[in-house]
């Protein structure tokens, strides 16, 4: 094992990957101190971006890599959700510097409160991190299920009522969903196994073994497999009508936490429902798993669009967004062509980006005005002008404007509707995406450029807040303009595993 | 004397395990339930030990005895100690959405339900998959029953444990268990989760002075 | 052995009078019990055939405003009472009067008793008979549905409701092979303590007009006619303890007329019966009557824990 370790540069790497946020997490509680933290945690978000973004290197001239006796597999789709967890993630932790700093001169959070934070950071970064590069699908469920219980840490920081009230309906509903997941991983592993019921392994739970064997599977047993995998996953991915959870934890969570949640969290819930669905898909056909999925994303979709627009609470209306995306990223895997599932995984980024951005700009913004609510929240452009603006762009590019990264994901995952003839699925997404552009477009509007209920100093909070902020509006605009070429061909790659489920291609 | 000369021991300890669920539906005080759900877990640890017995493999005695350790002994101690610190008067469930015994008649049909349930599923089945599958199935709907009927906070969290407790009778009745890493995996998960729902319990009852889920109904769109 | 050979009738009878001879027995003990683990000295074991022939020796005062139910319900109460302990098997696995034997009739034969017992408290018109009789009234409906389903599961692991065929069926396959049975066993546990009006249910020590339900039917009865109630009280009581002793736990009853094995098994049914009953006593103290309405949660356990037996049946 040892000799394997130094032998290849990837073992190494993604050891890094997932050793950084443990090391990290163990520096914060030795060293208490608040800048020594802020800046321990800082470099280690920084470190596991470089550490992602060469592992993505390396997928990108692989392909495949599998290491320490298949333990760790790592594929392009597996490269999607670790370049959102590392940039969000670094994002988040600049942002972090900033907005829990405030709390703190507020006097809302103290010091061993701020310890508790960056320990669960960085322990949230790690369950995250372990979910994409797992092989073994009972790995990767616990990853998940560890994730819950860390975020629930995080939300419940603040011993409010409103985030006892949400991290326990959280813990509740997240783990119940989760537990179906499980049912439906032991049943992915029993039909593996049934031949050799006693000589059970962990090899059987190995994503790249059940790939291999699915062709053989017993279709009912696989269908009623995959039923529970897709409430459970869906529980924790915010598919509706499992998604009653979703807007009161994520808009109780500090800011930086929501951005991490919505942008990041939901696609490695999501991410398991896609291994699945390659599974189910080899063994008995797409077409079970794409109806369901454009079932669950139909409803989430209409759910969402009927509460933003009636929607008084600022988080709230960004959590319910995420549903909304995240039923569009299901909606478009279940339609099932090429240009569909390319633009489907493209959106699990420019939502990961856009969302992010929203909730910093959001969290700023109820730092400054003292609330969360959307009536008191009037004339940001005025109060703290780059906020305002680069709210601004995020809200406009999560309604679909034109020149924004989300509309050419949409655009993509439309057309291919039309192209795959699911006419009515994609008349019903249009119908509530014009709702939605409606809805969000007025409270956005009316927030940014209303005239301040009374008046407050013109400024905005502090340069470590900006900056993420901007780095994601350039990434917007890039994004908006042309995917560049390495992420194309990740993306293509891991399209081409979701459509055939081939490994070695 | 006469001794019955065929024992049916799968039977058998599939009744018990029910009979020691329904503690938890039956019973309103606070460490009444703890105590069902102990004796849930221990039934449940001989119960794997018995499948380790017939199948013969050693991981699964391992696993029964970590089952005792943690399941058995560790969970409910903590249990114990938050039943003991929370500051809440009465300690019972007085009035539940579902009477109590209206509850126990809809376990006992959910009982039945999972018994048709199995029969639906098909599976081509061994002895052990035949008698513990159904059982699990109960377990997981009684445990979710008592989540939505209930109004204690505490009430819930034994009954999310009941859920686990027939996820894992599943897993290991089913598959035999798979690794012994995972295992270990899933019960640090739920010893966490124990430990953080117990501080959410404490904060429950210092903000709201009961731990009663009527309190959390704040957060909703209207 | 033929059914009906005198020695088989002799053997009956004398099954008969050991169970009604040993009934006050059970009720001395079960209290010297309680009394003992209260710290308490308690009456002596015997004292349950004091009462009854100090109760026999004494006159009686009948209301006037009674009728002939009133002075026949001790009368009826006995009769049935002793008529169902020709039925029951004892130390042996049929009864040599079984072939009527059956678990329907000991139910009915038992209702046809309570029946009257509810007519005479409301007959002499008094406040209290009328509120014990409205109360017992109100748990037999609640009990019978209960004790009859829970009757169908034991018939359908044993083969059938006669009494005989189900204790012999019990001693060849019990509840270790079949294990429905067990759910059974609560629920009959349950309705015995009902039955017999142990402790969640009623108090039988107790005259508070609040609680009581079995005394406050037969409060006007006094002398001789009370001295029946109370042994037919206790009749009763053995018998379901008996019937318990072996239908879930048979072992070691004769399975033959030889006179070792009955005489063993004569032995063995009176130290069950005796240690149940000291069971049951430990129960009673460690638990407070329950309100009224709270009783009907005992029953809808043993209704269904008896559901579930069935199910263990079907699949």
């Amino acid at each position: 094992m040892f000799s394997e370790l130094f032998s290849s540069l990837e073992s190494l790497l993604i050891l890094a990957l997932i050793l950084t946020p443990i090391i990290s997490g163990l520096l914060v509680t030795f060293l208490k101190r608040k800048k020594i933290i802020e800046a321990v945690t800082v470099f280690s978000s920084f470190l596991i971006l470089i550490e992602g973004l060469v592992l993505i290197n390396s997928i990108l001239e692989y392909k495949t890599i599998s290491v320490f006796n298949g333990i760790f597999y790592v594929d392009s789709l597996s490269g999607i959700i670790i370049i959102t967890i590392s940039l969000v993630g670094f994002l988040s932790s600049l942002y972090s510097v900033n907005y829990m700093g405030r709390q703190y001169d507020k006097l809302i959070i103290d010091e061993s409160k701020l310890v508790r934070y960056y320990q669960g950071f960085n322990m949230f970064l790690f369950t995250m991190l372990l979910v994409p590069i797992s092989n073994n699908m009972g790995i990767m469920w616990i990853a998940i299920e560890a994730t819950t219980l860390v975020s629930v840490l995080l939300i419940m920081l603040y011993v409010k009522q409103s985030s006892i009230e949400a991290s326990w309906k959280y813990l509740l509903i997240a783990t119940v969903g989760l537990s179906l997941a499980l049912f439906g991983t032991i049943f992915f592993y029993y039909v593996n196994t049934i031949d050799d019921p006693l000589g059970g392994d962990a090899s059987g739970m190995n994503w790249t073994n059940l790939v291999e064997n699915a062709s053989g599977f017993d279709p009912n047993l696989v269908k009623l497999a995959f039923i529970f995998i897709i409430v459970g996953f869906g529980t924790k991915a915010g598919l509706a009508p499992m998604h009653t959870w979703l807007p009161d934890a994520h808009s109780e969570a500090p800011s930086p936490i929501s951005a991490l949640l919505s942008g990041v969290l939901l696609n490695c819930a999501f991410y398991g429902i896609l291994r699945f669905h390659i599974i189910t898909s080899n063994s008995i056909g797409s077409h079970f798993s794409n109806t369901l999925l454009i079932i669950l994303g139909i409803v989430s979709i209409g759910i969402a669009a009927a509460s933003i627009y009636f929607q008084k609470d600022l988080k709230r209306m960004l959590a319910f967004s995420s549903v909304e995306h995240m039923g569009i990223i299901s909606v478009a895997i279940g339609f099932g062509s090429v240009i569909g599932i390319f633009g489907a995984l493209l959106h699990i980024i420019n939502h990961a980006v856009v969302k992010s951005l929203l909730f910093f700009a959001s969290g700023s913004i109820s730092q400054k005005y003292g609330t969360k609510l959307i009536s008191d929240t009037r004339g940001i452009i005025q109060t703290m002008p780059i906020t305002g603006f680069v709210f601004l762009i995020g809200g406009l590019a999560i309604i679909g404007m034109p020149p924004f990264n989300i509309f050419m994901s949409e655009f993509l995952i439309l057309s291919s509707g039309f192209e795959s003839e699911n006419f009515v699925p994609s008349m019903l997404v249009i119908l509530f995406l014009v709702i939605i552009f409606a809805g969000f477009g007025k409270h956005l509007l009316r927030m940014v450029f209303g005239s301040p209920i009374q008046s407050m100093k013109k400024e905005d909070l502090g340069i470590l807040s900006i900056i993420p902020m901007l780095v994601l509006v350039a990434i917007i605009f890039v994004m908006g303009a042309y995917v560049p070429e390495p992420l194309q061909t990740l993306i293509e790659d891991s399209s081409q595993i979701l459509l055939s489920g081939d490994i070695h291609n | 004397m006469i001794l019955p000369t065929e024992i049916n021991v799968l039977d058998i300890s599939a009744a018990i395990l029910l009979v020691a669920t329904f503690g938890l539906i039956v019973r309103r005080g606070f460490s009444n339930w703890v105590h069902a759900y102990r004796y849930q877990t221990i039934v449940l640890a001989g119960i794997v030990a018995l499948i380790a017995l017939i199948t013969d493999i050693w991981e699964l005695y391992i696993v029964s005895a970590l089952t005792f350790g943690i399941k058995a002994i560790v969970i409910p101690k903590i249990l114990f100690y938050v039943t003991k610190k929370l500051d809440s008067p009465i300690k019972l469930e007085t009035n539940p959405y579902i009477s109590m015994k209206l509850s126990v008649i809809v376990s006992a049909l959910l009982v039945a339900m999972s018994y048709f349930i199995f029969l639906q599923l098909n599976i081509e089945s061994n002895e052990i998959i035949q008698v513990f599958l159904p059982v699990s199935f109960s377990l997981f709907f009684i445990g979710l029953f008592v989540i939505i009927s209930r109004r204690k906070a505490l009430n819930q969290m034994v009954g999310l444990l009941t859920i686990e407790n027939g996820l894992f009778l599943f897993a290991v009745s089913l598959t035999h268990g798979f690794s012994l890493i995972i295992e270990i995996g899933l019960m640090a998960d739920i010893l966490l989760g124990v430990i953080i729902s117990s501080i959410l319990l404490f904060r429950m009852s210092k903000t709201f002075d009961s731990i009663d889920i009527k309190n959390l109904e704040s957060l909703r769109d209207d | 052995m033929d059914e009906l050979s005198f020695t088989g009738i002799i053997f009956g009878i004398s099954q008969v009078l050991l169970l009604v001879s040993l009934s006050p027995l059970i009720v001395g003990i079960m209290r010297k019990t309680k009394a003992k683990s209260q710290k308490r000295i308690g009456s002596p074991i015997i004292q349950p055939y004091f009462d009854i022939i100090k109760l026999l020796r004494k006159d009686e005062v009948i209301s006037e405003q009674s009728s002939w139910i009133f002075r026949c319900t001790p009368w009826i109460n006995f009769v049935t009472a002793v008529s169902v302990a020709f039925f029951i098997p004892v130390s042996l696995i049929y009864s040599p009067f079984g072939v009527v034997g059956d678990i329907l009739l000991v139910v009915g034969l038992f209702g046809l008793g309570k029946f009257f017992t509810i007519l005479a408290g409301l007959d002499v018109a008094s406040s209290f008979g009328g509120l014990g009789s409205s109360r017992e009234i109100m748990f037999s409906a609640l009990v019978e549905p209960a004790l009859f389903i829970t009757i169908f599961v034991i018939a359908i692991f044993y083969g059938g409701t006669n009494i005989s065929t189900i204790v012999s069926s019990a001693n060849e396959i019990s509840f270790l092979a079949a294990p429905g049975v067990l759910f059974a066993l609560i629920a009959f546990f349950i309705i015995l303590m009902a039955e017999t009006g142990k402790l969640p249910f009623d108090n039988q020590s107790t005259h508070l007009e609040l609680t009581m339900i079995h005394e406050a039917t037969i409060l006007e009865y006094s002398g001789k006619s009370l001295a029946l109630i109370e042994w037919s009280q206790a009749i009763k009581q053995i018998i379901l303890l008996t019937l318990f002793v072996n239908i879930f736990i048979p072992w070691g009853i004769a399975d033959s007329f030889s006179w070792s094995q009955i005489g063993f098994g004569v032995l063995l049914v009176i130290v069950k019966i005796i240690s149940l009953g000291i069971l049951i006593a430990f129960i009673e103290i460690r638990i407070a009557k329950w309100r009224l309405f709270r009783v009907v949660d005992l029953i809808a356990i043993s209704i269904a824990s008896s559901m579930i037996g069935v199910i263990f049946f079907f699949i």
